[in-house]
Parts: C-alpha cells; structure tokens; sequence
C-alpha cells in the first residue's frame, strides 16, 4: 500500500492516459468509418483502425506538442522568471545558479546522483538530461506525425481524386502545420495560464500552488 | 490490385461494359448508372482507355491511383478485394482529376 502511495501520482495519470487513448480509439474508429462510408470505402475493425496511420497521426500531433511544451518549458525557466508565480524561480536566481547551489562535483552529499559527482561528458548530460529527454521525444514524435500524417493525407487524397504529395511536400503542407499549430497554441495557452494564475489563485496542498496565505508577490515557493 | 487494374485495362480494350461494372465499386457502378441507363449501357458509351500496361502505383492504406495506359485509375480496397472507384480520370492542375466514372 506504501508503494502505491509513494507513486500514486504517476499511476493516477498513467491510468487516466490510457483511459483517454481508449476513448480515442472508440470514438476515433466511429469518425474515420463514418468517412470511409462517406467516400466509398468500407468501414474497418478497432484493430485496423489502431494499427493505421490515421490514428497514428491523432495520437502523434498531440504527443508532441505535449513535449515541446515541457521542453521549451524546462529551459525557459532557467532564464525567464514571472515575479509572484508558482511556476517561475526567484527573480534573483535567473542563469544556470553556482555549483554549490546545483550540488555537483565536490558540492555533491552522499544523496546526489553518480553523475552529479562526475566530471566532465557525464556531468554534462546528466545536468541537462531533463531537456534533452524533452527535445529528443518531441522530435521523436514530430517526426513520426510527419510520417502518418502524410501516409492518412495520401489516403485520402487518393479517396479525393487527387494526386499523393512526397513527405517534403507533406511537412511543408497546410494539413501539416495546421495539425502542428493547433496542437502549439494550446500548449503554450496552458503555460501562460498556469504561470498566471498561480499568482493570485491557490488550491490548498497542491505543490502547483502557493500556500493559502502567501503574498501574491511570493515567487517560486509551493503549498 | 495491379490484377484489378490489368483486368480493367483488358476489359476497357475489348468495350467489355459488364465486365467494367463488375470491376468497379457499388458506388460507381450506381453512380454510372444514370438517367435510366443500366452501369452496362452507360459505361458501354463511354469511350474509356484501354490497352496498356500497369504503370506506376501510388498506394497508401486502402486507397490506391494507378497509372494505367494512358489513364489513371482510383481504386479502393473493399471486402472482396480492390475495385476501381473512378475512371477515365484526367488530371486538373491542383484540383481533383475529372474521371468519366466515379464513386
């Protein structure tokens, strides 16, 4: 029962996840027959509607902005700050801060992960693992929105009367960036709201917001 | 697939109408079948390409443009197998091709 505690956060959401992505499926399938119908095909099974592109490309166009958003998030807030925010560091802390603050090398306790107390190349990466595993997941999944994307926009050009586009010719598309940025704008807007309201809103316990009683000009501390 | 386009090929070149209905989609065939023509009668005075080969293929999920003779063909995958959904299909700049036939 501890364990389950100690990670209910991520079983709370990892199971919220993939009940979402059942309901994407269900009613994902029931739209694409509706079109197949529409066109001239013939409707498919949940099984060959979750193994095909168009699905693929539902799925990837919302993961990767979720990571952009983390990404751009993660090293932002090394350099940018929002004075009274819950979501921003002390205004006076902007930078990468000192390596006695960062615990690293001999700044280390006997807590510290290994490669905080390494040198060089391990150092490094380990210092900037978060972002890069961000950077590298919301390319990851971009790229493989490109490649769906263009393989459901064939079909359906073809189910058009009109000819396939190259994947140069996809990601230069308007289908494409207009998947791309109606994903981005709603990443950014749940930033931009959160980074303001946890200035003058609270909700009790939530490490997302201030304690109750702290000044709205109170920046970087949780409830 | 490429079977579905060499049949239709064949039988556009010897005017064989029952067999082009046979080989196109529900929704084509009633499709061609207009203004109390049967699919037979109206295909049969369309003059549809012929003869040929199986040129290039474009196929991405159950949908499929061939480039057969000198036409291009739009096939779809059904429970039977592939079918010809639009024929006689010339090509209109960045909008859809006009076919003849279609679904």
């Amino acid at each position: 029962m501890r364990r389950l505690r100690d990670h209910g956060l991520t079983l709370l959401f990892g199971t919220l996840f993939l009940l979402s992505l059942v309901g994407q499926a269900i009613s994902g399938l029931a739209d694409y027959n509706n079109q197949q119908l529409a066109t001239g095909g013939e409707p498919v099974t949940i099984w060959q509607y979750v193994t095909s592109s168009s699905f693929a490309v539902d799925v990837a166009e919302n993961w990767q902005s979720e990571y952009l958003q983390f990404f751009v998030f993660v090293l932002a807030t090394v350099w940018f700050v929002q004075r009274g925010s819950t979501e921003s560091k002390p205004v006076d802390e902007v930078g990468r801060e000192s390596d006695e603050d960062q615990k690293v090398g001999r700044h280390a306790d006997k807590d510290s992960p290994p490669w905080a107390k390494a040198t060089g190349w391990r150092r490094t990466v380990f210092s900037h693992s978060l972002g890069l595993t961000m950077g590298l997941l919301f390319l990851g999944s971009w790229l493989a929105q490109s490649v769906a994307g263009r393989a459901a926009y064939n079909a359906e050009q073809l189910s058009e009367r009109s000819d396939p586009v190259s994947w140069v010719g996809y990601v230069t598309s308007a289908d494409f960036w207009n998947r791309t940025m109606q994903n981005w704008q709603s990443e950014f807007l749940a930033v931009a709201s959160m980074v303001l309201l946890s200035i003058y809103l609270r909700e009790r316990g939530s490490p997302e917001s201030k304690p109750v009683g702290a000044s709205h000009q109170a920046t970087g501390v949780e409830g | 697939m490429r079977r579905a386009a060499t049949d239709w090929l064949a039988a556009a070149e010897s005017d064989d109408a029952a067999r082009l209905c046979a080989l196109l989609t529900p929704a084509a065939a009633e499709s061609a079948a207009t203004g109390g023509e049967t699919c037979e009668q109206a295909v049969g005075d369309l003059d549809l390409p012929g003869g040929g080969s199986v040129g290039h293929v474009e196929l991405w999920s159950d949908e499929a443009q061939v480039r057969a003779g000198t036409d291009t063909l739009f096939l779809v995958r059904l429970g039977d197998g592939w079918r010809v959904n639009a024929a006689g299909c010339t090509p209109q700049g960045d909008r859809p091709y006009d076919c003849d036939v279609e679904g």
